[in-house]
Protein backbone atom coordinates (compact mmCIF):
# COMPACT_ATOMS: atom_id res chain seq x y z
CA UNK A 1 0.00 0.00 0.00
CA UNK A 2 1.49 3.30 -0.99
CA UNK A 3 1.65 6.13 1.89
CA UNK A 4 -1.11 8.01 -0.55
CA UNK A 5 -3.40 5.13 -0.39
CA UNK A 6 -2.57 4.88 3.49
CA UNK A 7 -3.33 8.77 4.21
CA UNK A 8 -6.68 8.46 2.05
CA UNK A 9 -7.83 5.25 3.68
CA UNK A 10 -6.82 7.27 7.19
CA UNK A 11 -8.84 10.53 6.51
CA UNK A 12 -11.51 8.22 5.56
CA UNK A 13 -11.74 6.15 8.77
CA UNK A 14 -11.19 9.29 10.76
CA UNK A 15 -13.29 11.79 9.39
CA UNK A 16 -15.95 8.94 8.18
CA UNK A 17 -16.07 10.05 4.50
CA UNK A 18 -17.03 8.98 1.45
CA UNK A 19 -14.38 7.44 -1.56
CA UNK A 20 -16.04 10.24 -3.74
CA UNK A 21 -15.70 12.99 -1.29
CA UNK A 22 -11.92 12.35 -0.71
CA UNK A 23 -9.32 14.56 -2.76
CA UNK A 24 -5.97 16.16 -2.14
CA UNK A 25 -8.14 19.65 -2.65
CA UNK A 26 -10.36 18.45 0.61
CA UNK A 27 -9.94 21.41 3.18
CA UNK A 28 -11.26 21.03 6.91
CA UNK A 29 -13.60 23.62 6.15
CA UNK A 30 -15.33 21.48 3.58
CA UNK A 31 -15.79 18.54 6.92
CA UNK A 32 -18.05 19.05 9.53
CA UNK A 33 -16.16 16.00 11.09
CA UNK A 34 -12.69 17.70 11.12
CA UNK A 35 -13.80 19.51 14.56
CA UNK A 36 -11.51 19.45 17.48
CA UNK A 37 -11.48 15.35 18.39
CA UNK A 38 -11.37 14.70 14.94
CA UNK A 39 -7.67 16.67 15.13
CA UNK A 40 -6.64 14.68 17.73
CA UNK A 41 -7.47 11.53 16.15
CA UNK A 42 -5.68 12.79 12.82
CA UNK A 43 -2.85 13.19 14.82
CA UNK A 44 -3.02 9.83 16.89
CA UNK A 45 -3.90 8.45 13.41
CA UNK A 46 -0.78 9.72 11.76
CA UNK A 47 1.75 9.00 14.13
CA UNK A 48 0.50 5.11 14.10
CA UNK A 49 -0.06 5.24 10.37
CA UNK A 50 3.60 7.20 9.64
CA UNK A 51 5.16 7.35 12.77
CA UNK A 52 5.33 11.12 12.17
CA UNK A 53 4.59 12.74 15.95
CA UNK A 54 2.56 15.89 15.14
CA UNK A 55 3.03 18.61 17.48
CA UNK A 56 -0.23 20.58 19.02
CA UNK A 57 0.70 23.19 16.86
CA UNK A 58 1.14 21.63 14.03
CA UNK A 59 -2.34 19.09 14.23
CA UNK A 60 -4.50 22.58 14.98
CA UNK A 61 -2.76 24.71 11.73
CA UNK A 62 -3.29 22.13 9.62
CA UNK A 63 -6.46 23.01 7.03
CA UNK A 64 -6.10 20.36 4.14
CA UNK A 65 -5.19 17.15 2.99
CA UNK A 66 -2.28 19.07 0.96
CA UNK A 67 -1.22 20.14 4.40
CA UNK A 68 -0.73 17.02 5.90
CA UNK A 69 1.35 16.02 2.82
CA UNK A 70 3.11 18.46 3.19
CA UNK A 71 4.30 18.49 6.94
CA UNK A 72 4.17 14.75 6.74
CA UNK A 73 7.12 15.29 3.36
CA UNK A 74 8.75 17.85 5.12
CA UNK A 75 9.36 15.40 8.08
CA UNK A 76 10.95 12.15 5.38
CA UNK A 77 7.40 10.72 4.91
CA UNK A 78 7.59 10.55 0.85
CA UNK A 79 4.44 10.54 -1.26
CA UNK A 80 4.35 9.54 -4.47
CA UNK A 81 3.88 11.97 -7.44
CA UNK B 1 -48.75 -19.97 49.19
CA UNK B 2 -47.89 -22.01 46.37
CA UNK B 3 -45.59 -22.38 43.60
CA UNK B 4 -46.18 -22.67 40.28
CA UNK B 5 -43.58 -24.23 37.82
CA UNK B 6 -43.72 -23.39 34.20
CA UNK B 7 -42.94 -26.33 32.25
CA UNK B 8 -42.20 -26.87 28.55
CA UNK B 9 -46.17 -28.65 28.63
CA UNK B 10 -47.34 -24.48 29.46
CA UNK B 11 -50.95 -25.33 27.48
CA UNK B 12 -51.04 -28.10 30.78
CA UNK B 13 -51.27 -25.06 33.10
CA UNK B 14 -53.74 -23.38 32.29
CA UNK B 15 -56.10 -24.90 34.02
CA UNK B 16 -53.63 -25.00 37.18
CA UNK B 17 -52.90 -21.17 36.73
CA UNK B 18 -56.77 -20.09 36.26
CA UNK B 19 -57.30 -22.25 39.81
CA UNK B 20 -54.72 -20.51 41.51
CA UNK B 21 -55.99 -17.13 40.22
CA UNK B 22 -59.49 -17.77 41.33
CA UNK B 23 -58.54 -18.86 44.66
CA UNK B 24 -57.78 -16.28 47.64
CA UNK B 25 -54.51 -17.97 48.58
CA UNK B 26 -51.78 -16.46 46.84
CA UNK B 27 -49.21 -18.07 44.23
CA UNK B 28 -46.32 -17.52 42.70
CA UNK B 29 -45.44 -18.33 39.52
CA UNK B 30 -41.59 -19.56 38.62
CA UNK B 31 -39.80 -19.76 35.10
CA UNK B 32 -38.12 -22.82 34.08
CA UNK B 33 -35.17 -22.76 34.02
CA UNK B 34 -35.72 -21.18 37.40
CA UNK B 35 -32.92 -18.35 38.33
CA UNK B 36 -33.63 -19.32 42.36
CA UNK B 37 -33.80 -22.60 44.22
CA UNK B 38 -36.61 -23.50 45.96
CA UNK B 39 -34.87 -23.76 48.69
CA UNK B 40 -33.88 -19.32 47.81
CA UNK B 41 -38.03 -18.90 47.26
CA UNK B 42 -39.08 -20.90 50.38
CA UNK B 43 -36.74 -19.03 52.73
CA UNK B 44 -37.93 -15.44 50.83
CA UNK B 45 -41.92 -16.52 51.42
CA UNK B 46 -41.31 -17.23 55.33
CA UNK B 47 -40.14 -13.38 55.59
CA UNK B 48 -43.09 -12.03 53.62
CA UNK B 49 -46.00 -10.34 55.21
CA UNK B 50 -48.65 -12.26 56.07
CA UNK B 51 -51.18 -10.01 54.30
CA UNK B 52 -49.77 -11.38 51.02
CA UNK B 53 -50.53 -14.81 51.84
CA UNK B 54 -53.83 -14.06 50.44
CA UNK B 55 -54.84 -12.75 47.45
CA UNK B 56 -51.85 -11.63 45.77
CA UNK B 57 -49.85 -13.45 43.13
CA UNK B 58 -45.51 -13.58 42.49
CA UNK B 59 -43.41 -13.36 39.38
CA UNK B 60 -39.28 -13.48 39.01
CA UNK B 61 -37.52 -11.25 37.24
CA UNK B 62 -34.09 -9.76 36.92
CA UNK B 63 -35.05 -7.01 35.88
CA UNK B 64 -31.64 -4.61 34.85
CA UNK B 65 -29.65 -5.36 37.82
CA UNK B 66 -29.18 -9.35 36.78
CA UNK B 67 -30.16 -10.20 40.66
CA UNK B 68 -33.17 -12.38 40.80
CA UNK B 69 -35.94 -10.73 42.30
CA UNK B 70 -39.38 -11.34 43.29
CA UNK B 71 -42.68 -9.22 42.55
CA UNK B 72 -45.78 -9.53 44.37
CA UNK B 73 -48.91 -7.67 43.09
CA UNK B 74 -52.79 -8.00 43.82
CA UNK B 75 -54.77 -10.61 41.68
CA UNK B 76 -57.67 -8.11 42.06
CA UNK B 77 -55.44 -4.97 40.93
CA UNK B 78 -53.56 -6.52 37.93
CA UNK B 79 -57.30 -7.80 36.77
CA UNK B 80 -58.18 -4.03 36.57
CA UNK B 81 -55.72 -3.32 34.62
CA UNK B 82 -56.17 -6.25 32.29
CA UNK B 83 -59.38 -4.91 31.33
CA UNK B 84 -57.89 -1.09 31.06
CA UNK B 85 -55.47 -3.10 28.21
CA UNK B 86 -58.96 -4.37 27.15
CA UNK B 87 -60.30 -1.47 26.93
CA UNK B 88 -57.62 0.54 25.40
CA UNK B 89 -56.94 -1.78 22.52
CA UNK B 90 -60.93 -2.29 21.64
CA UNK B 91 -60.00 -6.14 22.00
CA UNK B 92 -63.65 -7.04 21.94
CA UNK B 93 -63.68 -8.35 18.60
CA UNK B 94 -59.86 -10.63 19.36
CA UNK B 95 -61.04 -14.19 20.13
CA UNK B 96 -57.81 -15.64 20.43
CA UNK B 97 -54.76 -15.27 22.23
CA UNK B 98 -51.37 -16.66 20.43
CA UNK B 99 -48.54 -16.82 23.10
CA UNK B 100 -45.13 -17.21 21.42
CA UNK B 101 -43.46 -16.11 24.49
CA UNK B 102 -42.44 -17.67 27.96
CA UNK B 103 -45.76 -17.46 30.32
CA UNK B 104 -43.95 -16.50 33.01
CA UNK B 105 -43.01 -12.77 31.56
CA UNK B 106 -45.57 -10.24 33.41
CA UNK B 107 -46.06 -9.22 29.44
CA UNK B 108 -47.89 -12.58 28.50
CA UNK B 109 -48.81 -13.41 31.70
CA UNK B 110 -51.20 -9.87 32.11
CA UNK B 111 -51.71 -9.15 28.40
CA UNK B 112 -52.47 -12.89 27.28
CA UNK B 113 -52.91 -15.36 29.49
CA UNK B 114 -55.24 -13.12 32.28
CA UNK B 115 -56.84 -11.31 29.68
CA UNK B 116 -57.71 -14.43 28.27
CA UNK B 117 -58.98 -15.49 31.66
CA UNK B 118 -61.07 -12.96 32.45
CA UNK B 119 -62.26 -12.09 29.67
CA UNK B 120 -63.40 -15.68 28.17
CA UNK B 121 -61.37 -15.96 25.21
CA UNK B 122 -58.69 -18.86 24.23
CA UNK B 123 -55.10 -18.76 24.66
CA UNK B 124 -53.05 -21.03 22.16
CA UNK B 125 -49.68 -21.50 23.96
CA UNK B 126 -46.56 -22.24 20.75
CA UNK B 127 -42.90 -22.45 21.39
CA UNK B 128 -43.09 -18.62 19.93
CA UNK B 129 -39.27 -18.23 17.52
CA UNK B 130 -37.92 -22.15 18.49
CA UNK B 131 -40.42 -23.33 16.68
CA UNK B 132 -41.38 -20.97 13.85
CA UNK B 133 -43.58 -23.07 11.39
CA UNK B 134 -46.36 -24.78 14.48
CA UNK B 135 -46.38 -20.46 15.24
CA UNK B 136 -47.22 -19.98 12.02
CA UNK B 137 -49.54 -22.83 11.97
CA UNK B 138 -51.39 -21.27 15.09
CA UNK B 139 -51.77 -17.48 13.34
CA UNK B 140 -53.20 -18.72 10.04
CA UNK B 141 -55.75 -20.84 12.04
CA UNK B 142 -56.84 -19.48 14.77
CA UNK B 143 -59.02 -16.41 13.80
CA UNK B 144 -59.10 -13.12 15.30
CA UNK B 145 -56.16 -13.20 17.53
CA UNK B 146 -53.87 -11.20 19.49
CA UNK B 147 -49.91 -11.58 19.30
CA UNK B 148 -47.39 -10.41 22.12
CA UNK B 149 -43.91 -10.43 20.97
CA UNK B 150 -41.15 -8.33 21.82
CA UNK B 151 -38.79 -6.69 19.11
CA UNK B 152 -36.01 -8.75 19.47
CA UNK B 153 -38.10 -11.56 17.89
CA UNK B 154 -38.45 -9.28 14.60
CA UNK B 155 -35.15 -10.09 12.96
CA UNK B 156 -36.10 -13.93 13.94
CA UNK B 157 -39.68 -13.80 11.99
CA UNK B 158 -37.85 -11.81 9.13
CA UNK B 159 -35.78 -15.22 8.35
CA UNK B 160 -38.57 -17.40 8.34
CA UNK B 161 -41.79 -15.75 7.11
CA UNK B 162 -41.12 -16.72 3.56
CA UNK B 163 -42.34 -14.49 0.56
CA UNK B 164 -46.25 -13.86 0.24
CA UNK B 165 -47.09 -15.47 3.27
CA UNK B 166 -49.60 -13.09 5.64
CA UNK B 167 -51.44 -13.71 9.05
CA UNK B 168 -54.90 -11.79 8.32
CA UNK B 169 -56.60 -13.18 11.36
CA UNK B 170 -54.07 -11.49 13.77
CA UNK B 171 -56.09 -8.25 14.90
CA UNK B 172 -54.02 -6.68 17.38
CA UNK B 173 -50.04 -7.06 17.24
CA UNK B 174 -48.56 -5.89 20.60
CA UNK B 175 -44.71 -5.09 21.35
CA UNK B 176 -43.07 -4.41 24.68
CA UNK B 177 -39.87 -5.38 26.67
CA UNK B 178 -37.28 -3.65 24.65
CA UNK B 179 -36.99 -1.25 21.46
CA UNK B 180 -40.03 -1.16 19.30
CA UNK B 181 -38.98 -2.46 15.57
CA UNK B 182 -39.96 0.85 14.32
CA UNK B 183 -37.48 -0.18 10.75
CA UNK B 184 -39.59 -3.17 10.42
CA UNK B 185 -43.21 -1.24 10.76
CA UNK B 186 -44.09 -1.42 7.09
CA UNK B 187 -42.92 -5.10 6.67
CA UNK B 188 -45.02 -5.84 9.73
CA UNK B 189 -48.14 -4.21 8.37
CA UNK B 190 -47.66 -6.71 5.02
CA UNK B 191 -47.41 -9.67 6.91
CA UNK B 192 -50.04 -8.58 9.45
CA UNK B 193 -52.57 -6.45 7.33
CA UNK B 194 -55.41 -6.46 9.89
CA UNK B 195 -53.48 -6.21 12.78
CA UNK B 196 -53.54 -2.60 14.90
CA UNK B 197 -49.74 -2.46 15.89
CA UNK B 198 -49.25 -1.36 19.20
CA UNK B 199 -46.19 0.03 21.21
CA UNK B 200 -46.47 -0.78 25.16
CA UNK B 201 -44.37 0.17 27.55
CA UNK B 202 -43.74 -1.17 31.29
CA UNK B 203 -41.76 -3.25 33.54
CA UNK B 204 -42.55 -6.46 35.53
CA UNK B 205 -42.65 -3.80 38.82
CA UNK B 206 -46.00 -2.40 36.78
CA UNK B 207 -47.04 -5.81 36.57
CA UNK B 208 -46.63 -4.54 33.38
CA UNK B 209 -48.27 -1.64 31.76
CA UNK B 210 -47.74 2.01 32.01
CA UNK B 211 -48.57 3.35 28.68
CA UNK B 212 -50.11 1.75 25.48
CA UNK B 213 -50.42 3.44 22.12
CA UNK B 214 -50.67 2.49 18.54
CA UNK B 215 -47.56 2.45 16.61
CA UNK B 216 -48.88 4.92 14.16
CA UNK B 217 -48.84 7.56 16.56
CA UNK B 218 -45.25 8.50 16.49
CA UNK B 219 -42.25 7.57 13.95
CA UNK B 220 -39.74 8.12 16.69
CA UNK B 221 -40.21 4.50 18.27
CA UNK B 222 -38.49 5.74 21.51
CA UNK B 223 -41.32 8.15 22.50
CA UNK B 224 -44.32 6.54 24.42
CA UNK B 225 -48.05 7.35 24.69
CA UNK B 226 -49.65 8.70 27.50
CA UNK B 227 -49.63 6.94 30.75
CA UNK B 228 -52.92 5.05 30.84
CA UNK B 229 -55.37 6.05 33.50
CA UNK B 230 -54.35 5.55 37.27
CA UNK B 231 -50.61 5.68 36.02
CA UNK B 232 -48.07 8.68 36.47
CA UNK B 233 -44.59 9.39 35.14
CA UNK B 234 -41.44 10.75 36.26
CA UNK B 235 -37.90 11.41 35.91
CA UNK B 236 -35.68 11.25 38.74
CA UNK B 237 -32.53 13.71 39.37
CA UNK B 238 -30.37 11.15 37.73
CA UNK B 239 -32.74 10.97 34.60
CA UNK B 240 -34.20 7.74 35.58
CA UNK B 241 -37.80 7.23 35.04
CA UNK B 242 -39.93 6.32 37.37
CA UNK B 243 -43.59 5.55 37.83
CA UNK B 244 -46.79 5.18 40.30
CA UNK B 245 -49.35 2.88 39.18
CA UNK B 246 -52.75 2.30 41.13
CA UNK B 247 -51.81 -1.04 38.88
CA UNK B 248 -47.77 -1.78 40.33
CA UNK B 249 -46.45 -4.04 42.60
CA UNK B 250 -47.07 -4.57 46.56
CA UNK B 251 -43.78 -5.80 46.94
CA UNK B 252 -40.21 -6.37 45.47
CA UNK B 253 -37.68 -8.36 47.29
CA UNK B 254 -34.53 -10.13 46.79
CA UNK B 255 -32.57 -12.27 49.12
CA UNK B 256 -31.54 -8.78 51.09
CA UNK B 257 -34.67 -6.62 50.99
CA UNK B 258 -37.99 -6.52 51.37
CA UNK B 259 -39.51 -3.59 49.79
CA UNK B 260 -43.02 -3.13 50.75
CA UNK B 261 -44.35 -0.68 48.12
CA UNK B 262 -47.08 2.10 48.93
CA UNK B 263 -49.62 3.28 46.04
CA UNK B 264 -47.98 6.74 46.37
CA UNK B 265 -44.37 5.28 46.18
CA UNK B 266 -42.14 5.94 42.91
CA UNK B 267 -40.61 2.96 41.50
CA UNK B 268 -37.55 3.30 39.49
CA UNK B 269 -38.14 1.59 35.83
CA UNK B 270 -34.41 0.64 34.94
CA UNK B 271 -34.67 3.07 32.43
CA UNK B 272 -33.44 6.18 31.50
CA UNK B 273 -35.56 8.61 29.73
CA UNK B 274 -36.36 12.81 28.94
CA UNK B 275 -39.22 15.00 28.95
CA UNK B 276 -40.25 16.01 25.27
CA UNK B 277 -41.77 20.01 24.98
CA UNK B 278 -45.22 17.56 24.20
CA UNK B 279 -45.46 16.64 27.80
CA UNK B 280 -44.35 12.68 26.38
CA UNK B 281 -41.38 10.64 27.45
CA UNK B 282 -38.72 9.79 25.51
CA UNK B 283 -37.06 7.01 26.40
CA UNK B 284 -32.95 6.70 25.95
CA UNK B 285 -32.30 3.11 27.15
CA UNK B 286 -31.79 0.70 29.96
CA UNK B 287 -29.61 2.53 32.87
CA UNK B 288 -26.89 0.11 31.78
CA UNK B 289 -27.11 1.45 28.05
CA UNK B 290 -26.90 4.78 28.29
CA UNK B 291 -23.44 6.24 29.64
CA UNK B 292 -21.67 9.50 29.19
CA UNK B 293 -18.54 9.39 26.64
CA UNK B 294 -16.30 12.88 26.09
CA UNK B 295 -19.27 14.81 28.55
CA UNK B 296 -21.80 13.44 25.62
CA UNK B 297 -24.90 11.27 26.57
CA UNK B 298 -24.63 8.24 24.95
CA UNK B 299 -27.64 6.32 24.38
CA UNK B 300 -27.58 2.35 22.94
CA UNK B 301 -31.32 2.41 21.91
CA UNK B 302 -30.93 5.55 20.01
CA UNK B 303 -28.08 4.65 18.35
CA UNK B 304 -29.59 1.49 17.40
CA UNK B 305 -32.91 2.61 16.22
CA UNK B 306 -31.11 4.55 13.86
CA UNK B 307 -27.88 2.39 12.44
CA UNK B 308 -31.32 -0.14 11.57
CA UNK B 309 -32.20 2.68 8.70
CA UNK B 310 -28.51 1.90 7.19
CA UNK B 311 -28.54 -1.82 7.99
CA UNK B 312 -30.86 -4.09 7.52
CA UNK B 313 -28.81 -7.29 9.07
CA UNK B 314 -28.58 -7.67 13.54
CA UNK B 315 -26.62 -5.62 15.04
CA UNK B 316 -25.90 -5.88 19.25
CA UNK B 317 -23.28 -3.46 21.00
CA UNK B 318 -20.98 -4.64 24.28
CA UNK B 319 -19.31 -1.74 26.46
CA UNK B 320 -15.64 -1.59 26.71
CA UNK B 321 -13.49 1.10 28.33
CA UNK B 322 -11.95 2.85 25.47
CA UNK B 323 -8.37 3.47 24.50
CA UNK B 324 -8.79 7.08 25.64
CA UNK B 325 -10.29 5.93 28.94
CA UNK B 326 -13.56 7.17 28.61
CA UNK B 327 -17.04 4.59 28.37
CA UNK B 328 -16.94 3.13 25.52
CA UNK B 329 -19.52 0.88 23.14
CA UNK B 330 -18.50 -1.53 20.54
CA UNK B 331 -20.68 -2.17 17.45
CA UNK B 332 -21.20 -6.38 16.30
CA UNK B 333 -23.19 -6.77 13.28
CA UNK B 334 -24.45 -9.73 11.45
CA UNK B 335 -24.16 -11.34 9.48
CA UNK B 336 -20.44 -10.01 8.87
CA UNK B 337 -20.46 -7.21 6.03
CA UNK B 338 -18.67 -6.18 3.04
CA UNK B 339 -16.63 -2.64 3.12
CA UNK B 340 -19.67 -0.63 0.71
CA UNK B 341 -21.92 -2.08 4.14
CA UNK B 342 -19.63 -0.77 6.57
CA UNK B 343 -18.80 2.77 5.03
CA UNK B 344 -22.74 3.00 4.54
CA UNK B 345 -23.32 2.75 7.48
CA UNK B 346 -20.37 5.15 8.86
CA UNK B 347 -21.80 7.72 6.50
CA UNK B 348 -25.03 7.61 8.78
CA UNK B 349 -22.99 8.06 11.89
CA UNK B 350 -21.49 10.86 10.66
CA UNK B 351 -24.78 12.72 9.17
CA UNK B 352 -27.02 11.52 12.24
CA UNK B 353 -24.12 11.40 15.65
CA UNK B 354 -21.66 13.36 16.81
CA UNK B 355 -17.87 11.99 17.38
CA UNK B 356 -18.12 10.63 20.77
CA UNK B 357 -21.32 8.84 20.03
CA UNK B 358 -19.46 6.62 17.47
CA UNK B 359 -19.09 3.21 18.36
CA UNK B 360 -14.68 2.89 19.35
CA UNK B 361 -14.95 -0.32 17.00
CA UNK B 362 -17.69 -1.72 14.34
CA UNK B 363 -16.74 -5.31 14.38
CA UNK B 364 -18.63 -8.61 12.76
CA UNK B 365 -19.84 -11.92 13.45
CA UNK B 366 -21.65 -14.94 11.68
CA UNK B 367 -24.62 -14.93 14.14
CA UNK B 368 -25.23 -12.65 17.22
CA UNK B 369 -26.07 -14.93 20.19
CA UNK B 370 -29.54 -14.49 21.88
CA UNK B 371 -30.27 -14.95 25.28
CA UNK B 372 -33.66 -17.27 26.35
CA UNK B 373 -35.54 -14.07 26.16
CA UNK B 374 -34.41 -12.53 22.78
CA UNK B 375 -32.16 -10.17 23.53
CA UNK B 376 -28.93 -10.52 22.38
CA UNK B 377 -26.30 -12.40 24.80
CA UNK B 378 -23.25 -9.92 25.08
CA UNK B 379 -21.33 -12.36 27.59
CA UNK B 380 -21.39 -15.47 24.77
CA UNK B 381 -20.87 -12.40 21.84
CA UNK B 382 -17.42 -11.48 23.71
CA UNK B 383 -16.30 -14.95 23.35
CA UNK B 384 -16.62 -15.25 19.84
CA UNK B 385 -14.24 -14.97 16.69
CA UNK B 386 -15.14 -11.85 15.59
CA UNK B 387 -13.81 -9.51 12.28
CA UNK B 388 -12.88 -6.31 12.90
CA UNK B 389 -14.38 -3.76 10.18
CA UNK B 390 -13.51 -0.51 11.14
CA UNK B 391 -11.73 1.17 14.69
CA UNK B 392 -12.07 4.71 15.68
CA UNK B 393 -8.41 6.65 15.74
CA UNK B 394 -8.05 7.47 19.65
Amino acid sequence: MTNRSKLKQLILDVFLLSEEEYSLNLKREDIQTWDSLGVVSMAVGIQETFGYHLRPEQATAIASVSDIIQVLTENGVHFDV
Amino acid sequence: MIQIKSEAAISAQHGLLASAWDSNESFIFTPSPCPVTDEWLRTLIRRLPSELYEDHFGILTSGSTGTPKLIMGSKYRTGELSRLINEHQQLEPVQNAILALPLPYSYSLVNQWLWAHIHGKTLHSTRGMADPQSLFRALQCHSASMLCLVGSQVPLLRRYVEPGMQFPEVLRLNFAGGPFPQAELSWLHEIFPSAIIFHNYGCTEALPRLTIRPASDFDDPMTLGAPLPGVELDIDASGGLRFRSAFGCDLIADEDHIQRVQRDEWIATGDQAERLESGHFRLLGRNSEVFKRHGEKVSLAILACSLRQAWNGELAFYLETAPDGENGHVLILSPVPGQPAVRKLLLHLREHFRRPLWPIRIEGVEAIPLSANGKPDTTTLCQLPRTQLWKQIL
